[in-house]
């Protein structure tokens, strides 16, 4: 495999971060994480609500700057380079936050092409708006989340759990080498996620991308990631092959926190309703 | 996981018994009334002086000149050639303005900040939106009939200086609102691209546009209305249109060919606002 095609490596180290704000007793977000992910390795993290996975997802796709700490994204520290080479860098991994970052009015195939901005030129991009520049590859990368015939309908016409998996069918139009997926399952019901998560690794290993994704189905997990993180309160609790996880150290990680404990959400979410997706109105 | 629902609730404080928020609104309420009232004595606010028989009949006087609106038709013609002339003036002057704007809001508008996607915005991104800031509020204080008085002894008399003068004010007005029009949108989608390496002009089409379109052609429409009564005032300093008739009309007291034009005006507004309730279905 040609370099350019390789996956990204992640390296944090000693990386912390501290919401302003936040009240100074808690835990940091991140606490003194130290962190190694090869290029290509597929790895799940898991952990409670506020554990702080999604701020780790977000060091790493340099959309966050660590308050202390280094991070390297492919050998690199996104907040040394200057910001064209640190926005190239942002090109070179994908991001799917665990609310789909889709606005309402914007139809299917706008918002999946979105994917292939960093790849394209400002004047490309508007005219695309216009008249969608690649309908086939919009197809081809929804079809596997089962959208291929919602391509030309508005996302304010979709659920809750569409909308997730169009977010999810720009990974695979992003130009990306590292894809860090933010809970993408959340508003997928049981056989969705199966495939979907199926589709997201059967993807990246074909494509040779990193992939990072946060969940909080702990079976499914160990069932499909060679690697597991658990995250607790900021910090790593165990970081190794998931077939060495043993039910313990899962019972500890998910055991109930101070001073506000939160259940794990389930897997047994409402299938597609339009509902969960916070939308701003005025 | 298997987790026992009983051992969730564990919150044993009481149910708060009023809301926090209660003092405070309260306060400012009573404080609001009472700074209120020395400003309305200030400002001589007596509208019920109005209502004497003195005022009455003046006004009553004043009125019955307007009916009924002339209509001969060497009149209407020279209307109907004023009204289009008014037309003109009002889209060549939101043209120009929105020409100003567009550029200005994009620079100003914090949504589109890519240094403050990770905490706070850097040194210089912040100094050039307080430019283009400084910049818009400069073009909106200058009042479109002080520019127009400038213009007139520049480009002389005329529809141009009514044109110059709108696109200067309405510059710098159109680029503030579509700046905070665009900093009220859902950020989340135009964060998510520019976090994935999108530009800020592509993040803007992607990601803003989409959520934006009907607010700011709205507001776009509702601006050339405005400049279309504005254009009447400017008429009165000689800017040409409507407004110029207007005022020769009033001095020489023909009540009932202002009272025309005036009908002509509510025609014209009335179709902006209907254009403008078009456009946004279409939009939606």
């Amino acid at each position: 495999m040609n370099p350019a095609s390789r996956g990204l490596s992640l390296r944090l180290e000693r990386v912390s971060v501290r919401y302003p704000g936040a009240r100074s007793r808690a835990h940091p977000a991140l606490d003194e994480v130290d962190l190694l992910i090869g290029s290509g390795e597929h790895v799940v993290v898991v952990g409670p609500s506020g554990a702080g996975k999604t701020t780790l997802l977000h060091v790493a796709a340099a959309a966050l700057q660590a308050d202390r700490g280094r991070v390297l994204v492919d050998g690199e520290e996104p907040w040394s380079l200057d910001p064209r080479r640190r926005r190239r860098l942002r090109g070179r991994l994908f991001l799917a936050p665990q609310v789909p970052p889709l606005p309402p009015r914007q139809r299917v195939v706008t918002a999946a092409l979105a994917g292939r901005l960093p790849a394209m030129s400002l004047a490309g991009s508007v005219r695309s708006l216009l008249v969608p520049f690649d309908v086939g590859a919009a197809h081809a990368a929804l079809a596997p989340f089962d959208l291929a015939d919602r391509l030309f309908d508005r996302v304010d016409r979709l659920s809750g759990g569409e909308r997730q998996r169009v977010s999810l069918a720009r990974a695979l139009l992003a130009p990306a080498r590292l894809w860090l997926l933010d809970e993408p399952l959340s508003a997928l019901d049981p056989v969705r996620a199966a495939r979907a998560l199926q589709v997201l690794r059967q993807q990246a290993a074909q494509r040779g991308v990193t992939l990072v994704v946060s969940m909080h189905q702990v079976e499914m997990a160990l069932a499909n990631f060679p690697r597991m993180i658990g995250l607790r309160d900021g910090a790593v609790q165990f970081d190794g092959q998931a077939s060495d996880v043993s039910p313990e150290q899962l019972q500890r990680l998910y055991a109930h926190a101070e001073p506000a404990p939160q259940p794990p959400e389930l897997p047994s979410e409402e299938p597609c309703e339009p509902a969960p997706v916070p939308m701003v109105w005025r | 996981m298997a987790t026992d629902p009983g051992t969730l609730i564990s919150s044993t404080r009481p149910v708060p018994e009023r809301d926090p928020a209660r003092r405070g609104r309260a306060a400012f309420l009573v404080v609001s009334l009472l700074l209120l009232w020395p400003l309305l004595v200030y400002t001589e606010f007596r509208p019920w002086e109005m209502l004497d028989a003195r005022s009455l009949r003046v006004t009553a006087r004043f009125l019955a000149g307007f009916v009924p609106p002339a209509l001969n038709a060497d009149f209407l013609a020279s209307v109907a050639r004023e009204t289009w002339r008014t037309v003109a003036i009002a889209t060549a002057g939101v043209s120009l303005a929105l020409l100003l704007a567009v550029p200005l809001a994009l620079i100003a508008t914090a949504a589109l900040s890519i240094s403050s996607l990770s905490g706070r915005m850097a040194v210089v991104p912040f100094v050039v939106r307080q430019a283009a800031r400084g910049a818009m509020v400069a073009l909106r204080t200058v009042p479109e009939l002080v520019w127009a008085l400038v213009f007139v002894r520049v480009v002389g008399l005329g529809p141009s200086s009514g044109v110059l003068a709108i696109g200067l004010t309405y510059g710098g007005m159109l680029g503030k609102v579509f700046a905070e029009i665009l900093e009220s949108c859902d950020a989340h989608p135009t964060r998510t691209l520019l976090a994935n390496g999108g530009g800020r002009l592509q993040a803007f089409f992607y990601g803003l546009l989409p959520q934006a379109a009907p607010e700011l052609t709205s507001y776009a429409i509702y601006r050339w209305e405005c400049a279309i009564r504005s254009s009447v005032v400017l008429g009165f300093v000689g800017a040409g249109g409507l407004g110029q008739q207007m005022d020769s009309s009033l001095k020489m007291l023909a009540g009932n060919e202002v009272a025309t034009m005036l009908l002509v005006f509510i025609g014209l507004v009335a179709l902006a606002d209907g254009v403008s309730a078009w456009l946004r279905g279409l939009l939606r």
